[in-house]
C-alpha cells in the first residue's frame, strides 16, 4: 500500500495568517487588561529578567520579593543551559569537503526552549513596544512606518488590528524582521543568540576527547517525525510545543523545522571563488530551516543561510537567549 | 527589422569599369545581454534595417546560445553558413564573450550575421570564411554591439585572389588528404555529413568547401565547431561530440554520421570523379592547383565535371607523357566537343601544352625514331586543320632536324606529308620552298648521274606536292638526264 | 487519427508531420518521437499543459519543483514519470538548487529542451483517474522569438495548439518594481495564446490559463491577494484576460526562500539561492487539472 503523506487540502481563498489559507475566520485575541502596577504588569508581561534586573527598584514593593524569586522560577523554567562548545561555521556557500571554516569556541548560555510565540509577542505589541524608539536603532526608525500588520497597525505581517488569530496563540510569531525580533529581545531583558550559539545549541558539539557533533538536535539522521519541514506534509507552522522527540539533549524544542530563526549575526558567506554574496542590505543569519524548508540538507544544525534584515515573512521566528552573566538567579549547581 | 529587403539592394559596389571591389552586406548581433528595458537572454539585440523578421527569426534558429562551441578555450570560434529563405547567404560567426550575464553559469555566445546576396556571395567564391576574413580585416568581429538597435550595412572588401590554402594544408598535414577528399565526395553526391573530429575543425570546414568547385559552394550549408543541434544541422557540419548520441537524434534521416581522424584509418576512396581528383592533387601537394581549379568553375561549368576531370588529369599526366602518349592525348581531344567554359579553356591549355612538348619531343627524340616519329606527327595533322596547327612545331623541328641526313630524308618526309597529310604538308610549304631551293642548288651542282639517281625520289615528290618550284626542277632534270616522265617512271 | 495508427506511421505527437520509422526526433518541430511512442503504449494522448513565461522567469524551477513534488505524492497527488527521460529536468533543477544554485539556462535549441512525460492521478478525489500529462520546458528565448515571428519554433506553434491548458509564469519581483516590461510581454503573450486558443466562433478561449506571479518572495503581497496585485501591477494582462479568456486564475509562487548575489570575475551578478522554499508551487497546477478533468481530451 502506498505511504501516504499528505491529505489533500482544501482549496480555499480564505486570508493568509502566518503562512496558512485557513477558510476559518480571523479571531483576534482578547485584549489583556494590563495591571496598573508596573512589576505586577512586567510579570503579566512575562518580563521576568527585567523584574529581576530592576530588583532594586521592587526593595520596597509589598510583592518584591515573591515576585522577584517567582521571575527566577519561570526564567529556569522557559530556559535552558546550553555547555560551552566549538563550532565550526562554513564560509562558503557550497560547504564542500576542505572548504573554509572557522572555528568558535562558544561559552556556556541560556536559551529559551521554546520559540516566541504570538500569545507572548502580543504583549509587546500591546505596551506600545513599536512607538518606543529606545528599543530600536536610530537607522531603523524611518522603517518602523512599515512595520505594520494587514490592517496598517503596528504588529507582525499577518495580524490584523494589533492583534493575533486567537488559534495561532502558541504558533511561534512570524511576519516579523530581525529588527522587530531584536527589540523583543531586549524588551524582555534578554537578547537574540549568536549564530555560534545557535548552532551549538543544535548541534551539541561539547568540550570532549571525542568531538563528536550532531547534524540535528536528536541525532545524525533526518527524521521527519521529530520536526515540521516539507516532507512533514503539514505546510504550515505548529505550536512551539509540538515535537517533543525532536528537543536537543537540555530540552529546547524545534530548533530544526517549524521557523527559521533569527540570530544575532550578519551572514557571511562567500562563493567558492571567495567573492561575497550579498543582498540589497544586510543579511542576517537564520537558522533551523521552516515547515517549508524542502531540503533537509537545508534543515540541519549546521546549515548557513540568512535574509535581509527587514524580511518579515510567513516562516522566520526566533528566540531568545541569555549570557550566564546576566542571569545572576541562576542556581550556583548550574 | 520587419521591412523586406530592400530590393534596391544590389548587394555589390562597384568603381565605374572595373570588378566590384567590396561587398555591401547586412549585420546583426545574435547574443545574450541585459537590458534595462526588460528583455533578456539570447535575442537579435542589433540588427540592420533591411534585415526582414523573417530573416532575423532565421538567424535566431541557426544561431548558438550559451556555451555554443565545441571548444572550451575563450578564443575559439565558430562559423556557419546557410541560405535564407529570402535566398540571401548568410554567414554566422560565433565567439565566446565572457559569462552569462544573468549569472546562471555558462559561457555567453556571441554571434554575427552577415547577410549578403548571392552575386555578393559570389564575390567571396563562394566561401562563407573568405567573408568572415573581410570582415575581421575590418575589425569588425573585434567590436561589441552593447546599446546600437540599428546597425548599419557592412562594406566587405573582396578578396583578389581565392584564399584559405592555409587552412587546406593544416588539414591535409592533420587529418590527411583522403578524409578530405572522401568527405568532398560525399557532399557533391548530395550527401548530408556529420563529422566528429578533433582536429582544426574551422579549418577542415572550409578545406572541404574549397575543395568542392565553386558554384556548388552555395549549395552546401554548414556548421563548424558548434555544438551539435539538430535545428543547426547543415549539409556539412564538423564538430566535437558523441557520436553515438549524435547518430542517435538523427535516426530515421539519410545523413552520415562519423568519427573522423588520422587515427580512424583511411576511408574507402571517393567515387565522385571530382572527389578522386582532390585527392590526387593533395597527395601530391598540388593543394595550389586543386584550389584554383576549383575557383575557375562557373555555372555553365557544373554539367561538365567529369569531362574537366578527364582534362585535369590529361594535363597532370602531361609531364610524364612518351611522345606516343601526347599524340594519343592531343587526338582525343581534338576530337572532343567541348560544352563548358572551363572545359574549353582546360582542353585549349591541354592541347598548347601537347603543341609545345611535341615541338620538344621532336627536337629530343631519337635519330632513328625521327621517321617514325614524323608519320605519328604526320597522323596527327590530319584530320583537322586545328589539328595540323598542333603538330606545326613539332613537324617544322623534326624536319629541320632531318636536315642532318640530308636531302633525301627531308624530301621523303616532305612526299609522306604530302602524301598523308596535305593539311600539315600547307604548313611546311615554307620549308618545302627551302628544301626544293636547296634541291635546285645542289641539281646545278651535281653529275647527271647523281641528278639521275634521285630524279626518282624528287618525282614522286614533285607528284603529290602541286609545286611549281619542283616541276621546274624536274624539267631541268630531264633536260640534263636521261628523260623521266610527270610520274617518276623511267621513259621506256 | 487514433492513437495506435498515429504510432505505426510515426507520425509527431506535436506537429503531426510524419517521420520515417525509428526517428528520434521530429524532423519538422524538433519534439522527440518517445513523446509518440509512450503515448501509444498508454492507449491515450496525453494532455498537454504547456509552461510559458520570459527567459529568466523561473519556467526550469518552477516546473522541477512542481515534478518532484508530484513525485513525493505532494498535494494529494500520485505521479509516475514516463521514461527515464521525464526525470532529468527535476533531477537537474533539484541538484542544482540543494547545492544553492540555479540550473542552466534552457537552450534555445529544440532538441536540447527537456520533456516531460507523466501520468498523474489524485488520490481523494477519482482515484481511479489518471491522466497522462506533457509538460515540457522551452526557452523562454525561443518563446519571445515565436511571439515575435510565428512559426519560427514549429515545437512551440503545435505545443499550444494541442495544450490542454497553460501555465503562464511573469516576474512579480520586476513587475512590482514598476517596470512595465512583464506586462507588455504578458500583453503580447496572451495575444499569441488567444490566437492559439481561439475557438472557432471566435468567443473567448476556453482553455484553462494559470497566471502565476513567480518570484512573489520578493513582494509578499502577491501571495495574499494574486489578483489584486495582478489587476494593480499588471493592468494590460489583467485587461486581456478578462477580455479573450474565460477560464483565468491567478496565483502567487516562489522557489527560493532567500536570494543572494555575487559577483562573477565578468563582474556579472550571480544570483545565489540561499535556501529554497517552494511556495504555491502545487496551487496553480491542481487548479488546471480540476479544469482539464472537466474538459475531453483533444
Amino acid at each position: 500500500m502506498a505511504l501516504r503523506l499528505f491529505q489533500r487540502k482544501p482549496h480555499t481563498r480564505g486570508p493568509v495568517s502566518g503562512g496558512v489559507r485557513t477558510a476559518q475566520a480571523f479571531v483576534p485575541a482578547p485584549v489583556e487588561k494590563l495591571a496598573s502596577d508596573p512589576l505586577h504588569a512586567l510579570c503579566q508581561q512575562e518580563r521576568y529578567n527585567v523584574i529581576i534586573q530592576r530588583r532594586r527598584e521592587w526593595a520596597e514593593h509589598p510583592d518584591g520579593e515573591r515576585l522577584c524569586r517567582e521571575a527566577a522560577v519561570r526564567l529556569e523554567s522557559r530556559m535552558a543551559l546550553v555547555p560551552a562548545g566549538r563550532v565550526t561555521l562554513a564560509q562558503t556557500v557550497v560547504d564542500a569537503p576542505g572548504a573554509p571554516e572557522v572555528d568558535v569556541e562558544v561559552e556556556p548560555f541560556l536559551l529559551d526552549i521554546h520559540a516566541v510565540t504570538n500569545a507572548q509577542y502580543q504583549r509587546f505589541v500591546d505596551a506600545g513596544a513599536y512607538e518606543d524608539f529606545d528599543l530600536w536603532p536610530r537607522a531603523i526608525w524611518p522603517h518602523l512606518i512599515h512595520m505594520r500588520d494587514q490592517t496598517g497597525k503596528p504588529g507582525p505581517r499577518y495580524w490584523r488590528d494589533g492583534r493575533h488569530d486567537q488559534k495561532l496563540a502558541m504558533h511561534p510569531v512570524v511576519g516579523i524582521s530581525w529588527y522587530e525580533a531584536a527589540a523583543y529581545a531586549r524588551w524582555i531583558g534578554q537578547r537574540l543568540p549568536t549564530e555560534a550559539e545557535w548552532q551549538m545549541a543544535a548541534t551539541w558539539r561539547i568540550k570532549s576527547e571525542t568531538d563528536l557533533l550532531r547534524r540535528f538536535p536528536w541525532g545524525d539522521a533526518m527524521d521527519r517525525t521529530r520536526c515540521n519541514i516539507w516532507a512533514s506534509g503539514i505546510g504550515h507552522t505548529v505550536p512551539v510545543d509540538a515535537y517533543p522527540e525532536g528537543a536537543a539533549p537540555n530540552g529546547v524544542l524545534q530548533l530544526v523545522g517549524n521557523v527559521w530563526e533569527w540570530v544575532d549575526g550578519d551572514l557571511n558567506l562567500t562563493t567558492t571563488e571567495g567573492k561575497p554574496i550579498v543582498a540589497e542590505m544586510d543579511i542576517k543569519a537564520t537558522r533551523g530551516g521552516a515547515f517549508d524548508t524542502y531540503f533537509e540538507s537545508q534543515a540541519t544544525g549546521l546549515f548557513r543561510t540568512g535574509h535581509i534584515a527587514l524580511a518579515r515573512l510567513h516562516n522566520i521566528g526566533f528566540r531568545c537567549a541569555l549570557s550566564i552573566g546576566d542571569a545572576p538567579w541562576l542556581r550556583e549547581a548550574v | 527589422m520587419d521591412p523586406r529587403p530592400d530590393p534596391r539592394h544590389a548587394g555589390q559596389v562597384t568603381t565605374p569599369d572595373a570588378q566590384p571591389e567590396a561587398v555591401l552586406c547586412d549585420q546583426a548581433v545574435f547574443t545574450s545581454a541585459r537590458s534595462p528595458l526588460g528583455p533578456q537572454g539570447y535575442r537579435i539585440i542589433a540588427a540592420g534595417e533591411h534585415l526582414s523578421s523573417r530573416e532575423c527569426s532565421e538567424i535566431v534558429t541557426h544561431a548558438p546560445s550559451g556555451d555554443g562551441l565545441c571548444d572550451d578555450a575563450p578564443a575559439a570560434e565558430g562559423l556557419a553558413f546557410y541560405r535564407l529563405s529570402s535566398g540571401r547567404c548568410c554567414v554566422l560567426h560565433s565567439r565566446y564573450a565572457g559569462k552569462e550575464p544573468s549569472g546562471r553559469g555558462g559561457r555567453r555566445t556571441y554571434t554575427l550575421a552577415f547577410v549578403l546576396d548571392e552575386a555578393g556571395f559570389a564575390r567571396f567564391h563562394g566561401n562563407p570564411f573568405e567573408v568572415v576574413r573581410a570582415a575581421r580585416s575590418l575589425g569588425a568581429l573585434n567590436q561589441e554591439v552593447t546599446t546600437r538597435p540599428s546597425l548599419p550595412q557592412l562594406r566587405l572588401p573582396c578578396p583578389p585572389r581565392p584564399g584559405g590554402a592555409a587552412s587546406v594544408d593544416r588539414s591535409v598535414a592533420g587529418i590527411g588528404a583522403r578524409w578530405i577528399s572522401h568527405l568532398a565526395g560525399r557532399l557533391l553526391d548530395g550527401q548530408t555529413i556529420i563529422a566528429d573530429t578533433e582536429m582544426d575543425r574551422l579549418a577542415l570546414a572550409e578545406a572541404v568547401v574549397l575543395v568542392i568547385p565553386a558554384p556548388l559552394r552555395s549549395s552546401v550549408s554548414l556548421a563548424a565547431n558548434l555544438r551539435f543541434s539538430v535545428g543547426r544541422c547543415g549539409r556539412l557540419t564538423v564538430v566535437r561530440e558523441d557520436v553515438g548520441r549524435m547518430r542517435q537524434l538523427m535516426r530515421g534521416r539519410e545523413v552520415w554520421v562519423e568519427r573522423i581522424g588520422p587515427d580512424r584509418g583511411p576511408p574507402a576512396p571517393p567515387d565522385h570523379p571530382w572527389a578522386a581528383l582532390a585527392e590526387r592533387f593533395l597527395c601530391r601537394g598540388r593543394q595550389g592547383r586543386l584550389l584554383d581549379l576549383a575557383a575557375q568553375f562557373g555555372p555553365d561549368d557544373v554539367a561538365a565535371i567529369d569531362r574537366i576531370v578527364a582534362a585535369c588529369i590529361d594535363l597532370d599526366n602531361m609531364e610524364s607523357a612518351s611522345a606516343a602518349e601526347l599524340v594519343d592525348t592531343a587526338a582525343a581531344w581534338l576530337d572532343r566537343r567541348q560544352t563548358s567554359p572551363l572545359e574549353r579553356k582546360l582542353a585549349e591549355t591541354l592541347l598548347a601544352n601537347v603543341r609545345e612538348r611535341l615541338e620538344s619531343a621532336a627536337g629530343r627524340t631519337a635519330e632513328e625514331d625521327l621517321v617514325d616519329f614524323w608519320h605519328e606527327l604526320l597522323a596527327l595533322a590530319e584530320p583537322s586543320e586545328r589539328a595540323a596547327g598542333l603538330a606545326e612545331p613539332a613537324l617544322l623541328t623534326a624536319l629541320r632536324r632531318a636536315a642532318r641526313h640530308g636531302l633525301p630524308t627531308q624530301v621523303q618526309m616532305l612526299t609522306a606529308a604530302a602524301r598523308a597529310s596535305p593539311r600539315a604538308y600547307r604548313r611546311l610549304r615554307t620549308e618545302a620552298a627551302r628544301v626544293a631551293a636547296a634541291l635546285v642548288a645542289w641539281a646545278d651542282a651535281a653529275s647527271p648521274e647523281e641528278i639521275a639517281a634521285r630524279r626518282q625520289l624528287i618525282s614522286a615528290w614533285a607528284a603529290c606536292a602541286e609545286d611549281s618550284a619542283l616541276t621546274d626542277l624536274l624539267d631541268r632534270m630531264r633536260k640534263i638526264g636521261p628523260a623521266v616522265s610527270p610520274t617518276g617512271a623511267e621513259p621506256a | 487519427m487514433a492513437i495506435t495508427e498515429q504510432y505505426t506511421s510515426s507520425e509527431c505527437l506535436i506537429c503531426e508531420r510524419t517521420n520515417p520509422p525509428g526517428a528520434m526526433l521530429c524532423s519538422a518541430c524538433g519534439a522527440p518521437m518517445s513523446l509518440i511512442e509512450e503515448a501509444a503504449i498508454q492507449q491515450r494522448s496525453p494532455r498537454i499543459i504547456t509552461i510559458l513565461g520570459e527567459s529568466n522567469v523561473g519556467k526550469t524551477v518552477y516546473l522541477g519543483f512542481l515534478l518532484d513534488m508530484l513525485s513525493k505524492r505532494a498535494g494529494g497527488f500520485e505521479a509516475i514519470p514516463k521514461g527515464a527521460y521525464s526525470v532529468n529536468l527535476q533531477q537537474s533543477v533539484i541538484s542544482h538548487m540543494n547545492a544553492r544554485q540555479f540550473p542552466p539556462k534552457t537552450p534555445l535549441e529544440v532538441d536540447h529542451w527537456k520533456w516531460a512525460y507523466y501520468q498523474v492521478r489524485h488520490y481523494d478525489a477519482h482515484a481511479d483517474e489518471w491522466f497522462d500529462l506533457l509538460l515540457p520546458d522551452m526557452a523562454g528565448e525561443a518563446l519571445a522569438q515565436e511571439i515575435e515571428t510565428p512559426q519560427t519554433y514549429k515545437a512551440i506553434t503545435g505545443l499550444l495548439a494541442k495544450s490542454a491548458g497553460a501555465l503562464v509564469l511573469i516576474d512579480a519581483a520586476v513587475a512590482a518594481s514598476g517596470s512595465p516590461h512583464p506586462d507588455y510581454f504578458a500583453l503580447k503573450l496572451m495575444s499569441y495564446v488567444d490566437r492559439q486558443f481561439a475557438t472557432k466562433r471566435g468567443g473567448k478561449a476556453r482553455n484553462p490559463i494559470a497566471i502565476v506571479l513567480c518570484k512573489a518572495d520578493y513582494c509578499p503581497e502577491c501571495f495574499d491577494n494574486p489578483r489584486a496585485f495582478a489587476e494593480t501591477n499588471l493592468n494590460r494582462l489583467w485587461n486581456i484576460c478578462q477580455s479573450r479568456f474565460a477560464n483565468v486564475e491567478f496565483f502567487a509562487a516562489s522557489t527560493v526562500g532567500s536570494l543572494g548575489f555575487a559577483h562573477d570575475e565578468d563582474d556579472n551578478v550571480v544570483p545565489v539561492p540561499l535556501h529554497a522554499a517552494p511556495r504555491g508551487i502545487l496551487e496553480p497546477f491542481e487548479w488546471i487539472l480540476d479544469r482539464i478533468r472537466a474538459m475531453p481530451a483533444k
